[in-house]
């Protein structure tokens, strides 16, 4: 039976069936504080949604199955909430839940705090933006993450912010960096052993990459690892500040200087594996964006990192595109899943495939194409762990004789991806994961004549082209063992929101259409689509309250595909913003 | 008494538009006499770029467009509202945030832009704003010590000695590519070339690559010490270019009147001395004489 303290009649009611005693009401006050037990056993909790990837493992995947593939066709809406104001864009979140309060963040860096009962609003915080920052991808929030009494998430101008749960009073507050340097924040925290764990975005401008764990209680950093080769990590013994070694050995993979800018931005959020007691935190690509000026495998860019969290060091790394030059970020998430008894975990990577790792070494056990063109390798030495590279490689501008327009490549994916930063799912009761995908290339070439700040520049230009009249989105159901697509869902436009699975037999996702929608998970057929009247570029998730499922998703369409689009953002063109959050269980009729 | 300046200025600004012969009555007013009816033209520079936009100790935007922003708008009867801006990351980006777009996050727009490239190749890929009023010439240059300026080999020098440029610039990506890589493990990396040139004074590096009025303004009253000139450098394609101001297409008159007015501060030597307040040579720009601006954007040659 669930109790929710919070709520007098639900206790009330609760005392009254049960006759439980004070101490017991006692021990329900105390359960309104989240504990980091609580938080690494989310994945099998019901009752709430206390995490990032509904689990730490960043599986995303619920053992409900009142809702099902037999009666899925019964959701209705619950209620729907609406952010407000007049800031939309884009609307990536996924909702947390906790003693029948729901936590969403929404774009601009706003948080609400709503009654998961009514779908009241408790309170709102809305982060003061200074002027003059420049996000590179849209105004985003992914969410956030609840830890004790507090409600923690980070906001565009770099700071982390920890509020009461109860109030939205803020608790504490740090800065990750400064703003004006480059420097953002738009993934949801990860709570690991009682500290928060976070990366930094910000893409260019010299911009270095970095893992911190900082008290979760308090704000205070207890270590920094910095993501590229040459940079000196720290851990704080209480108040002390102490070298704890080099990321990397310096020089090994950037010539002269360059290691100290070369980019690898950490920011999309990490997952944390109990069993193997590894952070894993994905890396952008290096900087500057022209390979050839950096030769060698410009380590830790575009890798996943795993993360001792005790000691703040690099276990193991896993680099998918050594000297990248295709602008292939690194950063989407490692899903930690178990198999024929193996420890192994999940990676859809930006270039096109999928890896799968063994998570205690990084060592690679198998990696297949998800998406149907891939033209920069043509595919990955399993006993290497290398990418057998095709030469298709944009061009060396300096090389480029009269100055007029390089030579154009065509390559796919484009640089927003094969997948990009939404989360896919893993299901262990069908095996399979699924993996919201896009099927785009892009135009390269080296500009002559640009300018950047008022000086003439070196840059390239691209435009993103799909790569079928019909689709470009596409849900694969992927076979992590055999690396077969077992079923697949077209979509229209790209896909660019979350994907979750349940035990019920189904998966949902959202489509920039402004549809949520299940699958069955083991065919792929539609079961239900509701229209929520914007995109959907945010994370389903599901919880249980009072005997009942519930499912909720952000709705409001935006992120990086209409700002960076090329052609593919002309076609998408008619969609439009919003800013509301959709909460849905089965009709009572 | 800033309060009585300020209102002398609006006088000043009522009094040049009473002066004016009114717009018809069913036509929309333009960019102008917005700006005059308002009394204020907004310019927009960008933030942090000493020598031509940064914040002096009392906070206040100084600097050569930011000078040249305000003696613009003396010339239109007005006066200037300085909107300080980051660079984004292409010019295409800064012009659309700030001159015909906005950005949005909000904000809106400035009437005109200062720094801006006045290059005919791209002004035809921008067609949404109005290219005007060319001020002057930027020129890629070395600063090393006094000596070894005359007879630089760059190949010979940089293979022994190291040299500062700013990061993700033209000199940065030039001198990382340049003789096959051969100096690449030379160049180190500064945020700004002041910080580049301080480096210099501290004789960690050799030299610094980069824009000359940003050099020369760094080395201060050290300039003496320093040969500050061009060098030879194979493969580069650009190693200068002439800066100009930029307004929303369809805003021709003030176009014109931003050329006349800009016209008029080089005429009367006004922009070399803005230029040698901060330390900085003035340079005419290449094609003062040779273009001129159509109203759809063009830029177009003279007679």
């Amino acid at each position: 039976m669930m109790i929710s303290p919070h709520r007098t009649k639900s206790l009330r009611k609760a005392l009254a069936v049960a006759g439980l005693s004070a101490a017991v009401a006692f021990a329900g006050t105390a359960n309104a504080r989240t504990t980091q037990a609580e938080i690494d056993g989310d994945a099998a909790s019901t009752g709430d949604v206390l995490s990032w990837g509904m689990g730490q493992q960043g599986q995303r995947y619920s053992p409900l199955k009142k809702i099902n593939t037999g009666n899925v066709k019964k959701l209705v809406p619950a209620w729907s909430f609406s952010f407000g104001g007049e800031k939309q864009r884009g609307q990536e979140a996924q909702p947390v839940v906790k003693d029948g309060k729901m936590f969403v963040t929404a774009s601009y860096s706003r948080l609400y705090a709503i009654d998961t009962e009514t779908g009241q609003e408790l309170w709102q915080y809305d982060h003061r933006l200074p002027d003059g920052i420049l996000p590179c991808c849209d105004v985003v929030n992914r969410g956030a993450a609840l830890y004790d009494d507090l409600v923690i998430f980070g906001t565009l101008d770099a700071r982390i912010v920890a509020l009461h749960q109860d109030t939205g009073k803020v608790a504490w507050r740090a800065k990750i960096d400064d703003y004006k340097a480059g420097y953002s924040f738009t993934a949801a925290p990860l709570i690991v052993k009682d500290m928060v764990i976070t990366g930094v975005s910000g893409g260019e401008f010299g911009v270095i990459g970095r893992v911190e764990a900082r008290d979760a209680k308090t704000g205070k950093l207890r270590w920094i690892r910095p993501s590229v080769e040459g940079h000196m990590g720290y851990i704080w013994k209480g108040d002390k500040k102490m070298e704890n070694g080099v990321t990397g050995k310096t020089n090994a993979s950037w010539p002269g200087d360059m290691w100290k800018t070369g980019g690898a931005a950490t920011w999309q959020g990490g997952t944390y594996d109990h069993e193997t007691d590894l952070i894993f935190y994905g890396t952008g690509n290096p900087a500057p964006w022209n390979a050839h000026l950096r030769p060698g495998d410009n380590l830790y860019s575009t890798s996943t990192l795993a993360i001792d969290p005790d000691s703040g060091k690099i276990a193991w790394h896993y680099q998918y595109t050594p000297n990248d030059g295709w602008d292939y970020d690194g950063v989407n998430e490692l899903v930690s899943y178990n198999q024929g008894g193996e420890k192994l975990a999940g990676h859809a990577d930006r270039n096109g495939f999928f890896y799968v790792l063994d998570r205690t070494n990084g060592k690679l056990k198998n990696a297949f194409p998800f998406v149907n063109k891939i033209d920069w390798a043509k595919g990955v030495d399993l006993k290497t762990g290398r990418p057998l590279e095709t030469g298709v490689r944009p061009g060396d501008p300096a090389k480029s004789k009269d100055g007029k327009k390089g030579e154009v490549i065509f390559v796919a994916p484009s640089f927003l991806g094969a997948k990009n930063w939404m989360p896919m799912a893993y299901s262990p009761d069908t095996e399979l994961f699924y993996v919201p995908a896009n099927e785009w290339g892009m135009d390269l070439w080296n500009e002559p004549i640009t300018y950047k700040k008022g000086a003439a520049y070196l840059g390239a230009g691209f435009t993103i082209k799909p790569l079928n009249d019909d689709y470009i989105g596409a849900l694969r159901a992927v076979d992590p063992k055999s690396g077969k697509i077992v079923w697949e869902y077209k979509n229209n436009a790209p896909l660019w929101g979350g994907v979750m699975t349940t035990a019920g037999g189904l998966v949902f996702t959202g489509t920039p259409e402004g549809y949520l929608k299940a699958f069955d998970a083991k065919s792929g057929k539609e079961l239900w689509k509701f229209q929520t009247g914007s995109g959907v570029v945010g994370c389903p998730i599901t919880w249980e309250q009072d005997g009942e499922q519930y499912i909720a998703v952000p709705s409001g369409w935006g992120g990086a595909v209409p700002l960076w689009g090329g052609d593919v953002a002309k076609k998408v063109k008619y969609l439009n913003q919003g800013g509301s959050l959709w909460v849905f269980k089965l009709s009572d009729v | 008494m800033y309060r009585i300046k300020e209102l002398l200025i609006f006088a000043a600004a009522i009094a040049s538009l009473m002066l004016q012969s009114p717009a018809t009555a069913d036509e929309e007013p333009s960019a102008l006499d917005r700006i005059r009816e308002r009394g204020v033209l907004e310019v927009a520079v960008y933030n942090d770029f000493p020598p031509f936009s940064f914040r002096d100790e009392r906070g206040r935007i100084v600097g050569i467009d930011a000078d040249i922003a305000r003696a613009l708008a003396k010339s239109l009867g007005v006066s200037a509202a300085i909107r300080a801006v980051g660079a984004d990351e292409s010019m295409e980006d800064d012009l659309r945030n700030n001159v015909w777009k906005g950005h949005y996050l909000g904000g809106g727009v400035a009437d005109l832009m200062l720094h801006v490239p006045y290059d005919g190749a791209f002004a035809e890929e921008n067609d949404r704003v109005i290219f005007v009023a060319p001020y002057y010439r930027e020129q890629i240059v070395v600063a090393v010590e006094k000596g070894v300026g005359a007879s630089l080999d760059p190949l010979d020098y940089f293979s022994r000695e190291k040299v500062g440029v700013e990061l993700d610039t033209l000199t940065d990506f030039y001198l990382l590519s340049a003789y096959n890589g051969k100096i690449r493990n030379q160049v180190v990396h500064f945020s700004n070339i002041g910080k580049a040139v301080a480096a210099m004074k501290r004789g960690e590096i050799a030299a610094v690559a980069g824009p000359r009025s940003e050099i020369e303004f760094a080395l201060g009253d050290l300039a003496d010490s320093y040969a500050v000139g061009p060098i030879r450098m194979p493969g580069l394609r650009t190693s200068g270019w002439d800066l100009g101001a930029a307004v929303k297409k369809g805003n021709s008159a003030l176009a014109e009147e931003v050329e006349k007015a800009m016209t008029q501060l080089r005429q009367q030597s006004s922009l070399s001395k803005i230029f040698a307040n901060y330390r900085s040579s003035y340079q005419l720009p290449s094609q003062t004489k040779l273009v001129g601006v159509e109203s759809n954007g063009r830029i177009s040659q003279r007679d």
